[in-house]
């Protein structure tokens, strides 16, 4: 039991440390008041974290799926990163690394009446990557998920406007405020909506929206990392009542929406297993 | 030599699924860097605001 706990605040530290400080930790961007755009820029977090965030230090892959869209240009390196990833974790980047995650799970903890999200709502989040990163991208020419990302909005839109420095190289305001609008408000109203939804249910965004999450998702049956739930298994649900995904785990093992956290091998009867 | 069931075993194993998706992710990863030239692309993407 005493493991299972650590593993609990392992994936806390590894959320908080790796997820949201370590890959957000340019601070010299107090002192230059530009955007990073030195080699690590060039490299995509396996998790949504917007690069446009002031302290961003790495690229945000679906920002980066769109820019390619829109480009007309196919994207070799993004693809092998998906493929690679994914066969190997699956989603366990969602678990254990994204810091939209974990802000969820935080919010979730607020003590209100909960309910559950319908399974058929799952299927969403295949329809925002093909419609919202994919196609109109490549016909608009526009970002239209980042345009509408709430996890942008909080982590690039709000600081962004609230510090708007002054550019050294053009000497005037890095946002013109004139600039500041109906997309921006539209985008704060998203974000609040969301914010109101992770204290209701059980991390909405990654089940319904993250077309990253989408990607991750059709890998989770191949990949390395697996689950498995052993012979005997008395349905007793406690794997079920731990799952952050609000998942039957005994009964869809390794499902889709399965962000291998590991929570659920509090229970005796279900393991994790990195079996070729 | 029967096609039709090679592609059947093929489709329905695990592992053949996780060995193609990693070894053609290798390969793209690899062409995307040193020909296609993409993370000059995502650098420049990247530290656009």
């Amino acid at each position: 039991m005493l493991n299972k706990i650590k593993l609990s605040i392992w994936r806390r530290l590894s959320q908080t440390g790796i997820g949201l400080f370590l890959t957000n930790s340019y601070f010299q961007v107090f002192t230059t008041r530009l955007i990073y755009d030195g080699p690590l820029k060039s490299l995509c977090v396996p998790f949504l974290n917007c690069h446009a965030c002031p302290m961003a230090i790495f690229s945000c892959p679906i920002g980066m799926l769109q820019q390619f869209m829109a480009l007309h240009q196919f994207p070799f390196f993004l693809l092998g990163f998906f493929l690679v990833v994914g066969a190997l974790v699956g989603r366990a980047t969602c678990g254990w690394l994204c810091p939209f995650g974990l802000i969820q799970d935080l919010l979730y903890k607020i003590r209100t009446p909960k309910y559950s999200i319908p399974k058929y709502l799952n299927y969403t989040k295949y329809v925002v990557l093909v419609v919202l990163v994919l196609i109109l991208p490549y016909f608009t020419y526009q970002h239209w998920f980042s345009r509408l990302c709430p996890f942008g909005a909080l982590l690039a839109g709000i600081p962004w406007v609230s510090w708007n420095p002054i550019d050294p190289d053009m000497e005037a305001a890095i946002i013109d405020s004139a600039s500041i609008g109906g997309p921006f408000y539209l985008k704060m109203t998203l974000l609040a909506l969301f914010l109101v939804w992770f204290v209701l249910a059980k991390r909405p965004f990654c089940r319904v929206i993250c077309p990253l999450g989408a990607i991750w998702a059709v890998f989770n049956r191949i990949s390395l990392l697996r689950l498995k739930v052993a012979p005997g298994c008395p349905e007793c649900d406690q794997c079920s009542t731990r799952c952050p995904m609000d998942l039957n785990v005994n009964r869809d093992v390794d499902s889709e929406n399965c962000i291998k956290c590991l929570e659920c091998t509090a229970c005796k009867h279900v393991h994790a297993s990195l079996k070729f | 030599m029967n096609w039709c069931k090679i592609f059947k075993v093929l489709a329905t194993n695990r592992r053949a699924w996780f060995v193609a998706g990693l070894l053609i992710g290798i390969a793209l990863l690899l062409y995307g860097m040193v020909i296609a030239d993409d993370l000059a692309q995502i650098r420049l993407e990247g530290a656009e605001l």
